[in-house]
């Protein structure tokens, strides 16, 4: 790897990440001075909302303001949950790793099942395979998360009782080994990720179906099926690596805005992460834990789109030379 | 004995033909050529040689190689699908029309070729297969340190050159070459095609050589093939068919190339435009297009024998000369 190449894109995504961070500053001043969102008692004194200002350092000019911001967040610092009163900091890592998990859970299966769907249904284009397929993931692609998910609330947590409704793990449960804890975690994970991997499926399915479909029009393919190579190595050798680069770039890319995007699915099935969180702090007007999870949220897409990119380098050999 | 014999090779789309009674023979070390305007069925018949048309044609008519070394003859037209995976490329090979997209973007140059030596030769060593890498690439033109790059790297003659080396890996006694110069500007298509007529002598190749440009098959062939809408119209050694053409069709196309020297301007062009492949006219399909064409045309013309090995399909055939053509009288409502 041209280490040029990796400077520019790594200079460009912190570039990226430092006009949010100045973005994210304003746009909360913008919404009106704090300090009346802190005081909401009508009862306080000028000399409590004085105090107040003084405390959160809001008697500063706003440039001595920011400056005090950018200052806190690169040392980690994003300040304290107006509600909870832990650091946000806090809070943020403790929601991280179960929308990660949700999100990687669900971006994966999303991922392998929807190529892998795509190269059937590109191989068997026009069949009944192709066409139940394509119905399939065009419905699920049309169907807003949330509603999946209550629907899969209602046949698996209620009609059929099989599976937990919500939340990570059942909860007042002493487990008797971190064994037992996970197969818990994992028995909560099956709806919420089974929402997700459906929200998913469809844009990836479609994509990896018109990739494959490109594909097996090249002329290498025909020229690779001359050399007396059976079709089914054709397919997996040559046309789905090929076919494979955008959706590749798509799940990566993907990744990162779904760590955000995983606020409906997460409020439904009350798994405590990211998602939910912000739901709390929009609905409690928890302005520090929103600037917390909206820069978590911007971070999330940058990163996963320098990750594309460096994974694309290692994938298209096409890249490399420019 | 011929290396290729194809006798009556018929293509289909929905019952239409689009290849119709198509008949020659190749001999080893030969080389011929296929030549006509686009739709005509060039490369549908080369796909049909190899049995690799796509899905909805379908082919009838017999297909033999008798490649040296292989006592019973292959029948073509007979093998199954899993039958011709060991026939493609180990006996019969392709060189793609545009070299642009005929090489695996993803895939290093020396793994395309290593990857169908392996495939026909089980028993091969690794440090075989480098060497016959590294020769061939040698063979073509090229350095054998090629071979680490990717298809992208390489300019448009080079890829042609490694698109003609993979063609030779398996050591094939047939080679068609498809369009192999299109994409090429004039300097790399000489190069090009002296290269294929080097190697057709060296490695006592036979070479069906598919072009719609007639001065690059008259360079190359020793025999050529008229083709006209799914039909050959006429067959015969290139001096003779180009001296001495004996079908109205080859007449007016070799009428239509510029003469070097000659008188400037637009040669007359053939009237009308090529049919519809899987409707054309009945009888020979070239009359209406025809400036001499009679009732009698709309009969299927038999290919008859004009010379030692020409053989053209014309009613009127042998011409002994050609009558001067009127504008006026060339009908253009084909």
């Amino acid at each position: 790897m041209s280490a040029r190449w990796l400077t520019g894109k790594v200079a460009a995504a912190i570039l990226t990440l430092v006009f949010v961070v100045i973005f994210n500053f304003f746009l909360f001043r913008v919404m009106g001075d704090p300090t009346t969102q802190l005081a909401r008692l009508p009862q306080s004194t000028p000399d409590e909302i004085e105090k107040l200002k003084a405390d959160y350092g809001l008697d500063k000019p706003l440039l001595g303001q920011f400056a005090d911001n950018v200052g806190d967040t690169v040392r980690g610092d994003l300040g304290i949950s107006q509600k909870s009163r832990q650091p946000v900091v806090d809070e943020i890592l403790d929601a991280l790793p179960w929308t990660l998990l949700l999100v990687g859970t669900g971006t994966l299966i999303a991922t392998l099942l929807g190529s892998w769907m795509g190269v059937i249904a590109a191989t068997r284009r026009g069949q009944k395979t192709d066409d139940a397929m394509l119905g399939f993931s065009m419905f699920t692609y049309a169907s807003p998360e949330y509603w999946i998910g209550i629907i899969l609330i209602l046949v698996f947590a209620v009609w059929i009782p099989i599976l937990p409704s919500g939340l990570q793990v059942t909860p007042g449960v002493e487990f008797s080994s971190w064994l037992a804890e996970a197969a818990d975690v994992a028995e909560h994970l099956i709806l919420p990720a089974t929402a997700m991997t459906l929200m998913l499926l469809g844009q990836y399915f479609l994509i990896m179906r018109s990739s494959m479909v490109d594909v097996l029009t090249e002329d290498f393919i025909t020229v690779k099926r001359a050399t007396g190579q059976r079709w089914d190595r054709v397919v997996r050798k040559h046309a789905v690596p090929n076919a494979l680069l955008p959706l590749v770039t798509l799940s990566a890319i993907q990744f990162g805005a779904v760590v955000g995007g995983a606020i409906t699915i997460e409020t439904i099935f009350s798994w405590p992460g990211l998602g939910e969180l912000t739901f709390q702090a929009i609905n409690d007007k928890d302005f520090p834990v929103l600037q917390g999870t909206f820069l978590i949220f911007s971070f999330g897409v940058i990163l996963a789109n320098l990750l594309a990119d460096i994974l694309y380098f290692y994938l298209d050999p096409r890249v490399q030379t420019k | 004995m011929s290396l290729l014999e194809v006798k009556d090779l018929t293509v289909t789309h929905r019952g239409k033909p689009i290849v119709d009674g198509v008949d020659f023979e190749l001999n080893r070390g030969e080389s011929l050529a296929l030549a006509g305007e686009s739709g005509c069925g060039k490369t549908t018949t080369a796909l049909a040689l190899m049995k690799m048309l796509p899905e909805g044609l379908k082919q009838k008519g017999g297909i033999v190689l008798r490649p040296p070394g292989v006592e019973d003859p292959i029948n073509v037209h007979r093998r199954t699908e899993t039958g011709m995976q060991v026939v493609r490329w180990r006996h019969i090979s392709l060189v793609f029309q545009g070299a642009m997209n005929a090489l695996d973007p993803v895939q290093h140059i020396d793994d395309q070729i290593g990857e169908v030596i392996r495939l026909h030769e089980r028993k091969v060593t690794g440090k075989q297969v480098k060497a016959r890498i590294d020769d061939l690439l040698v063979t073509v033109g090229l350095t054998a340190k090629l071979g680490k790059r990717y298809p992208h790297q390489l300019s448009g003659g080079q890829r042609q050159r490694v698109m003609i080396a993979l063609a030779l890996a398996c050591r094939p006694s047939l080679v068609i070459a498809d369009e192999p110069t299109t994409a090429l500007d004039v300097v790399m298509q000489a190069q090009v095609l002296q290269l294929l007529e080097s190697l057709r002598e060296e490695l006592d190749l036979s070479l069906i050589l598919i072009s719609h440009d007639l001065g690059v098959l008259a360079e190359t062939c020793d025999r050529i093939a008229v083709m006209y809408a799914g039909r050959i119209v006429e067959i015969g050694s290139v001096e003779t068919v180009f001296s001495n053409p004996q079908h109205p069709y080859t007449k007016r196309l070799l009428d239509s190339l510029p003469v070097i020297g000659g008188r400037r301007g637009l040669a007359p062009p053939i009237p009308g435009g090529p049919p519809d492949p899987g409707d054309p006219p009945g009888g020979c399909a070239f009359h209406p297009r025809c400036p001499y064409s009679t009732d009698r045309c709309l009969e299927d013309p038999p290919p008859v024998e004009v010379g030692p090995d020409h053989l053209a399909a014309c009613h009127f055939s042998p011409w002994s000369s050609w009558p001067e053509v009127e504008p006026q009288k060339v009908r253009v409502d084909a």
